[in-house]
């Protein structure tokens, strides 16, 4: 018996495979008969056999199921006009087709095609490459080969993120490649299976919809397990893949496939094909397909590099951010044990003086801890600004105010010099208060008891639409190997005085703004901060 | 046997007092130091029995203190214990690991903070000089 299975598409575009030969699976993997691509589909989904009942659907163990006729069916007969669905994809079986025979294709005269000069080796390849002609390119000029470069280049340069880097890459060969379908497909990290990571197709409308990209897994394997670029002009009578069935079910008439070399091994494999008899690929789209495969293979391997690279960052700054607050927690810890000892002291020994000091020890201690809170709240949560309008310079002066006694305590000055033409400004007053509260106090912690001075300043720069707040002390200084790490969760440099947190909630909170800090810092001689802030609430 | 110093380093006021009032009694006199540079200076003037150093601290912290302890004739014999508030070793915060950076000598004890009131009075009982 012999039928075809009709994948119903959006946009009212069908593709269908024909049943020639048995069993035929489904899936996601590549190496299934009829590759789907659609993530509710499982990897070896689904198969279907012909035996003496008749053609019958058998389900693989597949996550979702398989569906006829809207019933999950672990092995059923299928009729002609049954819907067999799997994940996302639903096909239309028709068993009482005229059979398809191979006959019936129209055939390509493959007789002036020289086979063996159509599967290349890289090193073959490699020399070759050089010698693209833009007249043997069926799609493209000598000027648009190069672009073509320029413009991956560029891919290879910006992404960071694989499916990013992959569709760009495919776009960019669609424009050079006369192909109807093409893919992207990698070697699966454990199973060593081939999956396709990015797909499409010419046609707009399916452009999303990536179900039904299949590929001639006689093909793809050849390139990769050989090595080889692959061109052929017409797969159905191309005696590498004999009577090959995957290539008879899909009726490619011509396609090409070359194979993405990591450092060591063999990654994946570009694939494009085409099923239109008058799109027949030439000797250098093959090279320029090549080149490309070349290029991205030691990208993508970068790429995923850098993804593992992140997710190890991420996870040790977690681990800092932990111990961080461990270390901090620690030293809050150690003054209220102090406290409550040198309390207790006091009490034993009926002495005034210990317990007012022990007293004062922990409830210093305890409105640390509020800070520490406070201060990881803000810096835990994402925030949008709360924009109202303010007189930009009175939220700086209420700091001032706050600060103005502990400064003068420590012998240190603090000054504030407004620029009165600022006026009015859209900020969240709220937060940037908080911002400037943390980095006025960094400035006068970081000054010598005797002399140390912070100048406050506003400034409107003319004809620009930010203005500053200009924090400068002449403190000690940062030292250049700390520069670098300012703003960083809990890196402090104050000693057990600083949570880490400060700084960096100030950054924060003036990138919220979609502002800038800048800082200037001379070793023994102080540090200035700028912070530079949209005058008015900036338009999404 | 006469009063015996004990030098406290620690940026912190609160457990200078802590220390103070831990190690108070008869025959100890504790000194007070805010940062390494002023630690140097005290113990070069009063050579303490003991130096309790902490390790994070502005100006100079307790690891370049105590390298420099190590390599000055006159402090180097001084018994010295160091405040660790991070008992594992990481990017930025500061361990036991992390003093081999600085110094291939080991101070007589490591005491991890919060410090007990016990623990920290039989250390210093141990190896004071």
């Amino acid at each position: 018996m012999q039928g075809r299975l009709v994948l119903q598409r959006p946009g009212g575009t069908s593709l269908s495979f024909p049943l020639v030969q048995f069993p035929v699976t489904l899936g996601r993997e590549a190496s299934n008969d009829i590759t789907l691509s659609d993530h509710s589909v499982s990897r070896r989904h689904a198969r279907i056999v012909s035996d003496d009942q008749g053609v019958v659907v058998e389900d693989l163990g597949s996550s979702n199921g398989t569906f006829l006729n809207g019933n999950k069916v672990a092995s059923s007969v299928v009729a002609d006009g049954d819907l067999l669905r799997l994940g996302n994809c639903t096909f239309n079986v028709e068993l009482v087709q005229p059979e398809v025979k191979r006959d019936e294709i129209p055939r390509m005269d493959s007789s002036t095609w020289d086979l063996s000069t159509h599967s290349l080796s890289p090193e073959e390849l490699e020399v070759e490459a050089t010698g693209i002609s833009a007249a043997g390119l069926t799609g493209a000029s000598t000027g648009a080969v190069l672009g073509f470069f320029q413009q991956a280049g560029r891919i290879l340069e910006r992404a960071f993120d694989l499916d990013e880097l992959l569709s760009g890459i495919l776009d960019l060969t669609f424009q050079m490649i006369p192909a109807d379908r093409g893919c992207i497909l990698l070697a699966d990290a454990t199973t060593g299976e081939m999956e396709i990571q990015a797909s499409r197709t010419r046609e707009e409308e399916a452009n999303d919809s990536l179900e039904g990209m299949q590929i001639s897994r006689t093909i793809l394997d050849y390139a990769t397990r050989e090595g080889r670029a692959v061109l052929t002009s017409d797969a159905t009578t191309d005696d590498r893949f004999g009577a090959a069935h995957s290539v008879i079910i899909q009726e490619i008439r011509g396609a090409m496939c070359v194979p993405l070399r990591g450092r060591e091994e063999i990654i994946g494999a570009i694939y494009v094909d085409s099923k239109i008899l008058s799109h027949k690929f030439s000797i250098d789209d093959l090279k320029l397909l090549f080149a490309v495969g070349a290029q991205i293979g030691i990208a993508v391997e970068n790429t995923r590099l850098y993804d593992a690279n992140l997710r190890a960052e991420r996870l040790a700054a977690v681990g800092q951010a932990v111990a961080g607050l461990g270390h901090c927690i620690k030293n809050i810890l150690n003054g209220m044990e102090g406290g409550s000892f040198i309390l207790q002291k006091g009490i034993d020994k009926q002495e005034e003086p210990s317990i007012r000091k022990g007293w004062d020890i922990l409830s210093r201690n305890s409105s640390r801890l509020k800070d520490l809170v406070l201060d990881m709240l803000a810096y835990s949560k994402p925030r949008e600004p709360i924009y109202e309008m303010v007189e930009a310079n009175s939220v700086v002066e209420d700091v001032v105010e706050l600060l103005q006694e502990r400064a003068n305590g420590e012998g240190k000055i603090l000054q504030f010099l407004p620029d009165e033409a600022l006026g009015e400004v859209e900020i969240d007053g709220k937060s940037i208060y908080r911002c400037v509260l943390n980095l006025l106090t960094n400035a006068i912690d970081a000054c010598p008891d005797q002399g140390g001075t912070v100048r406050v300043r506003t400034v409107r720069p003319d004809e620009e639409d930010r203005f500053q707040i200009i924090v400068a002390d002449n403190g000690c200084g940062i030292a250049e190997e700390d520069l670098e790490k300012l703003g960083r969760a809990f890196f402090s440099t104050k000693g057990s005085k600083g949570t880490g947190l400060g700084l960096s909630v100030s950054y924060k909170i003036v990138s919220e703004h979609k502002g800038e800090v800048l800082v200037h810092s001379k070793q023994g001689q102080g540090t200035t901060f700028t912070v530079a802030l949209p005058l008015q609430r900036p338009s999404e | 046997m006469g009063v015996k110093k004990v030098l406290i380093v620690d940026d912190e006021e609160d457990c200078r007092e802590f220390v103070k009032a831990i190690l108070d009694s008869e025959d100890r006199v504790v000194l007070e130091a805010k940062d390494g540079v002023e630690g140097l200076d005290v113990a070069r003037k009063e050579k303490p029995n003991l130096i309790i150093l902490d390790i994070q601290m502005p100006r100079k912290g307790g690891f370049r203190t105590f390298a420099e302890m190590k390599s000055d004739e006159e402090l180097r014999s001084i018994p010295v214990v160091l405040l660790t508030s991070v008992a594992e070793k990481t990017a930025m915060l500061f361990s036991k690991e992390d003093l081999k950076e600085y110094c291939d000598e080991e101070p007589e004890a490591f005491h991890d903070k919060p410090i007990e009131a016990g623990t920290l009075l039989a250390l210093v009982e141990e190896h004071i000089r």
